[in-house]
């Protein structure tokens, strides 16, 4: 059995989140993680503040687990989400992309635990300064928004610079990863990629079978030109926006148009085409369709294996 | 403290003669988003400031020196 003081600190089974996506990360797909004895995390996204507190709600009915709603914060509607969190009290919020000193105060008095998506020592010293109870460190392979470090490189160099529990997220799909972001120092893991094919998640099926096809060089990074870096499936829309974004005649303002709401197509369409089809480069391990409990039972039983084996190499 | 700090971003860039002025841009300065948290970073300790919070309306040093000034 698998134990770290992440479970003692969220009262969780297993140390792992599941990772927010927005359009996809629902109430009902972040209760069957929290069921299932992990941290289930609803997706804020871009989402009006009404739609993310009926979400929290009927989360709450589904489970009596502690889950999580992550908070976008590049967002417009971040503050009014922000409140509606506070207000509603999840056991913990995840933010990320951007600075969420403004909001961490708030959520804490409420005595909600602030967990933070980290890529960089600076943020996320920051937010231990600022309260957060533990940092997830995310590297670049991971899908969405991503940053330009590893993770193999993140998560040692977070745990040497920050006192509280480090989650690894990047790449981490099966046991293996599990058992190697424990190695680097971290004490749990976040997969979003893995849960997308979760029988709970209510993403399109399109979106499911491209998860499940996928081979380990089929994604892409674009929006580097906008400073807002997205790791998909290479997909014609892809192919499209990297064109693009290396061609001088096509203004930012165009780019940020060609993407907008291409994530929601891909989601809630299915649209092959015209969709952005985000999944982080362990999408070519992920082959079939299991429920939240197996993915997390199946993860966390392969990880203990590869743990107790890991002492035959030292002689 | 406008030396000081001009310094501070010198040092960061590692190019002593790198022109800085009040009204250099982030941009100018080259400066990605993580670069200017972990510069923030170390704005604060060199200046023993409190925290500094940058939001989209800081775009230039002369901004910067008014959050220190804000933060002592």
């Amino acid at each position: 059995m698998i134990h770290t003081p992440i479970c003692d600190l969220l009262g969780i089974q297993y140390p792992i989140f599941q990772g927010a996506m927005a359009w996809i990360s629902d109430a009902k797909l972040a209760a069957a993680v929290s069921n299932a004895g992990g941290l289930g995390v609803i997706a804020a996204g871009g989402a009006p503040a009404d739609l993310v507190a009926d979400q929290i709600k009927r989360a709450k009915d589904l489970t009596d687990k502690p889950f999580g709603v992550n908070v976008m914060l590049m967002s417009p509607n971040a503050g009014e989400v922000a409140k509606v969190v506070a207000e509603l009290k999840p056991a913990v919020v995840t933010t990320g992309a951007g600075n969420a000193s403004a909001f961490a105060k708030m959520w804490i008095d409420a005595g909600i635990d602030w967990i933070p998506v980290v890529p960089s020592i600076a943020v996320a010293v920051k937010s231990v300064r600022n309260g957060a109870r533990a940092v997830i460190a995310e590297g670049g392979e991971s899908g969405g928004h991503v940053g330009e470090l590893t993770t193999m490189c993140l998560v040692p160099q977070i745990c040497d610079a920050v006192n509280v529990p480090v989650l690894a997220a990047g790449g981490i799909g099966d046991g293996r990863g599990i058992a190697a972001a424990f190695m680097l120092g971290a004490v749990g893991v976040q997969a979003g990629t893995r849960f997308l094919v979760a029988r709970e998640c209510g993403v399109h099926q399109n979106y499911k079978n491209k998860i499940i096809k996928t081979k380990e060089i089929d994604s892409v990074v674009t929006g580097k030109r906008l400073g807002h870096p997205v790791r998909s499936l290479k997909t014609p829309f892809a192919r499209k926006f990297l064109q693009y974004e290396y061609d001088s005649s096509i203004t930012n303002e165009q780019l940020e148009e060609l993407g907008a709401g291409s994530l929601r197509v891909a989601a809630v369409e299915g649209d092959n085409e015209n969709g952005s089809f985000m999944a982080g480069q362990i999408a070519g391990l992920v082959k079939k369709e299991q429920s939240a409990l197996e993915i997390i039972t199946e993860m966390f039983a392969e990880a203990e294996k590869i743990l107790h084996r890991a002492e035959q190499w030292v002689k | 403290m406008l030396d000081k700090l001009i310094g501070v971003l010198r040092d960061y860039k590692g190019d002593e003669n790198f022109v800085i002025t009040p009204d250099t841009t982030f941009e100018e300065l080259n400066l990605d988003s993580l670069d200017i948290m972990d510069l923030v970073m170390q704005v604060e300790d060199a200046f023993h400031c409190g925290e500094i919070n940058i939001d989209k309306n800081v775009k230039k040093v002369s901004d910067l020196l008014r959050l220190i000034i804000d933060a002592q």
